[in-house]
């Protein structure tokens, strides 16, 4: 039976600058990295910028990865996304509708990784629905913080609503998911 | 319940988003240093967190995407060696000219090793190994990689010119047990991976076999 390498295979090999493993691996990422990054910077060059220099902080600190603390996609996507936030506020990118990014995640598009031990794919629909039925306050907050890397206190700022709401939308809205999740498992 | 317990789970989903700041950040990290039970609860929310991302779209990279990102991290290949070289030269001169010849004949790998071993100091050295594969006459054809974990991964990578006829992979563990690789089968570009059922520590060697056993292409770990 053929078995593809693990992530975690691939990533050893991408560390150690082997040719072979090391196209596989960003073969296998490319689309997920770079998705991320468009759905927060928007701009394709830039986020093109992001996803770069993604792989390239995961050659350079391979040796942080570690499996005890999360998947491989998983820790790659965390750099995106904080790569991406760091661009849209150096560049001063116009603030994307938290709306739009709730849109695009609950829309079913994935490739799953070889050895994904994450959701499966209607686990993850379910996820999708759950998002969905959310009132759109608590989705908009969790958004904002998940994927535009916002505080509470900046959210607060921006809807002019006290800070203890928004921890407690955001709060109230992760314990949803969370619940969620657990009934999946 | 201990209040600096309550205090921290109520922000245990704003922590898992990594939107706590200051004073507060500090009391809650310093207070999950040392309560298993709370750390259980933020790792939840960091379940959800990580899930989240996740559910993004995936997106075709622009063509040329790939080749781009690994001419940037890359080195470029090594130019080939001259196969005969001819010295005529003192005794003292030849045998600094051979060390410095052994040191530019294993200089890609010494690179190699060193960039493993950066990774494997941060990693505390248990998760990558990569190994030599040879041939007939101690010839380098490819590179076995080995992952120590949950489970425990080889891929191995044979070099066109050596990878054909191949069909049976074997380990030999230190007790001299060896274990067949089913999943083993080459791709077109000479590579195969998956799980094996020992830890990579207690492998002695990989051996690779035609199915009469003819040719064999051995990675000694520990090498």
């Amino acid at each position: 039976m053929d078995v593809d390498p693990s992530d975690e295979a691939l990533l050893a090999g991408f560390a150690t600058g082997h040719p072979r493993t090391a196209a596989a691996f960003v073969r296998r990422f490319q689309g997920r990295v770079y998705g991320l990054a468009m759905t927060i910077v928007r701009q394709p060059p830039i986020a093109e910028e992001v996803a770069q220099e993604t792989f390239a902080r995961v050659y350079r600190h391979a040796g942080n990865y570690d499996a005890r603390k999360g998947r491989v996609s998983t820790w790659l996507l965390s750099i995106a996304r904080n790569l991406a936030i760091d661009q849209t506020r150096m560049k001063r990118l116009d603030p994307v509708d938290p709306e739009v990014i709730a849109a695009e995640i609950s829309i079913e598009n994935q490739v799953p990784g070889a050895d994904e031990v994450g959701l499966q794919p209607d686990e993850r629909d379910q996820l999708r629905s759950a998002i969905t039925d959310l009132p759109d306050d608590q989705r908009r907050a969790l958004v904002l913080s998940a994927y535009m890397g916002r505080t509470a206190r900046e959210i607060s700022d921006l809807d002019d609503v006290p800070l203890g709401t928004v921890k407690t939308r955001i709060r109230t809205a992760m314990i949803k998911l969370r619940d969620e999740l657990e009934v999946l498992e | 319940m201990d209040p600096r317990c309550q205090e921290t789970r109520e922000m245990a989903a704003n922590l898992a988003l990594g939107i706590v700041e200051g004073e507060e950040r500090g009391r809650a990290l310093q207070h999950l240093a040392e309560c298993p039970e709370c750390r259980a609860e933020v790792e939840k929310f960091s379940d959800v967190a990580d899930e989240l991302l996740l559910l993004a779209p995936h997106r075709e990279a622009p063509v040329g995407f790939e080749s781009r990102v690994l001419n940037e991290l890359l080195p470029p290949p090594q130019p080939k060696r001259r196969r005969r070289l001819r010295l005529v030269l003192a005794p003292a001169a030849a045998a600094l000219a051979a060390a410095a010849i052994v040191l530019a004949i294993v200089s890609p790998d010494l690179r190699l090793a060193s960039h493993y071993r950066h990774t494997l100091d941060q990693a505390n050295g248990r998760e990558f190994e990569s190994y030599a594969l040879r041939g007939p006459g101690d010839t380098h054809v490819g590179t076995v990689f080995s992952y120590e974990g949950s489970p425990s991964w080889v891929h191995i990578d044979v070099d066109p010119g050596a990878s054909s006829g191949l069909t049976q992979a074997k380990l030999v563990t230190d007790d001299g047990s060896q274990v067949p690789l089913r999943w083993f089968h080459l791709d077109p570009a000479g590579g195969s991976g998956g799980s094996i059922p020992v830890d990579p520590h207690h492998v002695s060697v990989l051996r690779l076999s035609g199915a009469s056993g003819s040719r064999t292409l051995i990675a000694k770990f520990g090498d």
